[in-house]
């Protein structure tokens, strides 16, 4: 691994990598890739409702994407949203190590995070129905039900390609970047 | 017999005479249990009778059953039912509860309890095992169910053994008509007047002990099926939930889909209410959790009040329903208030939806200047008023003042009111509709209309499969339903209330740990538990049969398709909240319902079905009331 996560460097590299995809990586964006990542940050960043629902949340909340190598995700990703009273500080890929020690986790497998991506499938049903799992304190989720839903929502409006939609070849290409962010920044 | 004790106990009243009756197999094969059998057994003692009887009049049978699953440890199987005609709707009448009622009963050797005719004074019964008689209840009557199932405790009850009470409090005596049966304080038959019919009858109550066990026809089968139910309990983030927060814990994410009434069926948003009757609101004064008979959801709350001006000791906590009937549907934002009214509710032997709703009602059309002090006997009618609220249950219960009109109902309410109270009177076939609008599930709404009992979200499992709390993917059901749609749900019912005619009201499993059920685990657990063979399609023919039944019952007692309907106030759009602009397309929905029901133009099913499901002689009085024979 060229960075390590935690420190400033890491952290230079990442936004700088983002720059750059964003610059030359054609919309819409697929699930996960750090343009969409970067993408739903900023969305996070800019709602209003988010910030008054979310007031008083503490805690990061990790979407964690369960591999699936068929369809070109050959290892899991975490996507780590660093949220604080209402600001969300952050979104970032971040390594699987750092990933599973956030305080809230929402597990699923690919299909069902593109299920709920695309509208298909609402957040809090499939936590219900156990098609995403959730670890943490669900006393705390249910106080902040509204904040919850809304970061599921503003996923909704990103105009997303999803890795079922992809030619094996751009697969193949998707995979080999994710090759190579991972040996630079290891997620 | 798997399942099945094999006997039901007859209690004429009016001879004061206690039978052993077997139960008959076609019954066990055809109805299989619960309300499926009970509504066999009404059907049948009141042949030829039923279109003239009066709810009230002693030849009106009061049933109460258990389902083949009772006393076993499959879990969230702690159901019991209790089947008359109803007092408040005048159709088929039907209340459930959890607790430990059930289970004793079967313990006891008995499927469920036949009450005939009426005492000319007060009595109870008393079940110890095979034994079973008749008591004075003289000094029991007037006093409220919380003294007088302590008192029968204490009475029968030994050092290592508290017997099950189910007794009516003072509403019931005084034939306010949703009086429920308060089993144990907490648990209650509540809807459609079910204590009303007992205090008819001058029956103040039950207690139930027994030490047997239920039969397994398959063990081995049924321990593996056990096995695999508590395994998805132990996943399930709903059985967490309901754990964490009881039955209230989904007001938040309700309130966000548009899902919770509130200021009688015509605010869409309530924020700062919803914010102070929530689950971490009731946590300041929850003293306990409480369980049904070998259930590991533990979804009962104990609350306790220490201070303020709504004290009360520990005891049992309200449910979701009451929650919003007086919270939500009253504009009550205290959890402290509501909890006391609950109690109160509770003691003096209440239905809380219709008492609340009721109640909301009335405030709403004096709040809108339809109804005057000269009707309220004096009394200003304002929300958020809970002094105000808990002294007309009081008056309800006694029946007096005001209060003596309001225990009619809202229905009745409104026809002695007159003038435009009609249009926010919340009923279907004169039952409160329950707490969760169908606006924000348009598939709810065509089941409320198309109840059996009137509004009901309990008798099919609509209401789980369309919120996606419960997946049915064998009848194509997945979970991923649009709630303000209805494009499809009119299959979406009619699948739900066949399937949930067997799982809820004849197997009595509890629609929250029920959640966890999908359709093999069922019919695996009818299999072991009974040792005869069911298969899917035996338990959705099992549910119509029972459905067509009970529909048949409505048609005798004069209520038809006309009823079927949503009542104005809940077919008007709201303007803000999550099911803003959504209405129910009733017109479509029942149009696509009536098809897949094979009805005729006058909403009778037809003789062919009739006859397949062995119910040619229901068709047969059909034809003959139609006739006006």
């Amino acid at each position: 691994m060229t960075y390590a996560y935690g420190t400033a460097e890491w952290e230079k590299a990442y936004l700088e990598m983002v720059e750059k995809r964003l610059a030359t990586v054609a919309r819409p964006y697929i699930l996960g890739s750090p343009e969409w990542v970067a993408t739903y940050e900023k969305m996070i960043q800019e709602s209003q409702e988010y910030k008054e629902a979310a007031k008083g949340w503490e805690g990061t909340v990790v979407i964690h994407i369960m591999a699936n190598p068929a369809l070109g995700l050959p290892e899991d990703s975490y996507l780590l949203l660093d949220l604080w009273h209402g600001e969300c500080r952050s979104v970032r890929l971040v390594p699987r190590e750092v990933g599973v020690k956030a305080d809230y986790i929402l597990s699923g497998e690919l299909e069902r995070w593109e299920a709920v991506t695309s509208g298909a499938l609402n957040v809090t049903k499939a936590m219900m129905q156990g098609k995403i799992k959730l670890k943490g304190s669900l006393a705390k989720i249910v106080r902040y039900v509204k904040a919850s839903t809304l970061l599921t929502e503003i996923a909704t409006h990103i105009e997303t390609r999803h890795l079922s939609q992809l030619s094996d070849e751009e697969r193949e290409q998707y995979r080999k970047e994710l090759n190579e962010l991972k040996a630079e920044f290891g997620f | 017999m798997g399942g099945y004790c094999g006997k039901l106990l007859q209690v004429d009243l009016t001879a004061g005479v206690v039978e052993n009756i077997p139960l008959r197999e076609d019954l066990v094969e055809n109805y299989l249990g619960g309300s499926g059998i009970g509504a066999r057994l009404l059907y049948e003692l009141l042949e030829g009778k039923i279109s003239a009887m009066d709810p009230l009049e002693a030849g009106n049978p009061l049933i109460f059953m258990t389902g083949p699953f009772s006393g076993t440890t499959l879990p969230s199987t702690a159901r019991m039912t209790v089947n008359a005609l109803s007092p408040l709707t005048g159709i088929w009448g039907e209340a459930n509860v959890g607790g430990q009622l059930s289970a004793q009963l079967k313990f006891a050797g008995w499927d469920g309890v036949v009450f005939l005719g009426s005492s000319a004074k007060p009595v109870y019964l008393h079940i110890d095992g095979e034994k079973a008689r008749l008591l004075p209840a003289g000094e029991l009557w007037g006093q409220d169910t919380y003294a007088v199932t302590d008192l029968l405790q204490r009475r029968h009850g030994g050092d290592n053994r508290k017997p099950a009470v189910a007794v009516i409090g003072p509403a019931g005596e005084n034939g306010v008509l949703y009086a429920s049966i308060a089993h144990n304080k907490g648990h209650h038959f509540g809807r459609t007047g079910m204590g009303t019919v007992m205090g008819s009858k001058k029956l103040k109550g039950l207690v139930v002990s027994g030490t047997g066990k239920v039969d397994i026809g398959n063990p081995e089968g049924y321990k593996e099926v056990r096995q695999r139910l508590l395994n998805k309990m132990k996943e399930s983030l709903a059985v967490e939930l309901f754990n964490l927060y009881g039955t209230n814990c989904g007001i938040d994410a309700g309130h966000l889909s548009g899902d919770v009434p509130i200021k009688n069926w015509q605010l869409g948003e309530w924020g700062e209410g919803i914010n102070a009757l929530n689950g971490p609101a009731f946590e300041a004064i929850l003293a306990d959790r409480a369980t049904c008979y070998a259930c590991p959801v533990a979804c009962k709350r104990v609350v306790e009040i220490k201070e303020g001006p709504w004290q009360m000791p520990a005891g049992p906590g309200p449910e979701y329903e009451t929650i919003t009937s007086f919270g939500t549907m009253c504009m009550i934002p205290d959890a402290a208030a509501v909890a006391k009214i609950n109690e109160r509710c509770n003691q003096l032997g209440l239905d809380t939806i219709s008492c609340g709703c009721t109640v909301a009602f009335a405030i709403d059309c004096f709040e809108k200047g339809l109804i005057k002090e000269e009707q309220t006997g004096g009394l200003e009618l304002r929300w958020n008023k809970p002094e105000l609220v808990l002294k007309l249950v009081e008056m309800i219960a006694a029946r007096e003042g005001f209060g003596a009109v309001l225990a009619l109902g809202s229905h009745r309410l409104a026809e002695k009111l007159g003038g435009e109270t009609k249009k926010y009177a919340a009923v279907v076939k004169k039952l409160e509709v329950p707490m969760h609008d169908p606006r924000a599930y348009h598939g709810l709404g065509l089941a409320y209309a198309t109840s059996i009992r009137g509004a009901c979200h309990v008798s099919g499992v609509t209401m789980g499969v369309e919120q996606g709390n419960m997946l049915l993917e064998d009848l194509g059901l997945d979970g991923c339903h649009s709630g303000p749609s209805s494009t499809g749900k009119a299959r979406l019912v009619a699948l739900t209330q066949d399937f949930g005619m067997t799982f809820t009201t004849a197997a009595l499993v509890c629609l929250l740990g029920g959640m966890v059920y999908n359709e093999r685990d069922f019919v695996d657990c009818l299999s072991n538990v009974t040792g005869r063979e069911w298969t899917l399609e035996r338990v959705m023919r099992c549910g119509r049969r029972i459905w067509l039944l009970k529909r048949a019952i409505n048609l005798l007692r004069g209520a038809g398709p006309t009823d079927d309907c949503l009542p104005e106030v809940i077919r008007t759009p709201l303007t803000e909240g999550g099911a803003a602009g959504s209405v129910p397309d009733m017109e479509l929905m029942l149009k696509e319902f009536s098809a897949l029901r094979g009805f005729d133009r006058d909403g009778y099913p037809s003789r062919e079905e009739m006859t397949a499901l062995g119910l040619a002689d229901v068709y047969a009085a059909l034809e003959k009331c139609r006739r006006g024979q």
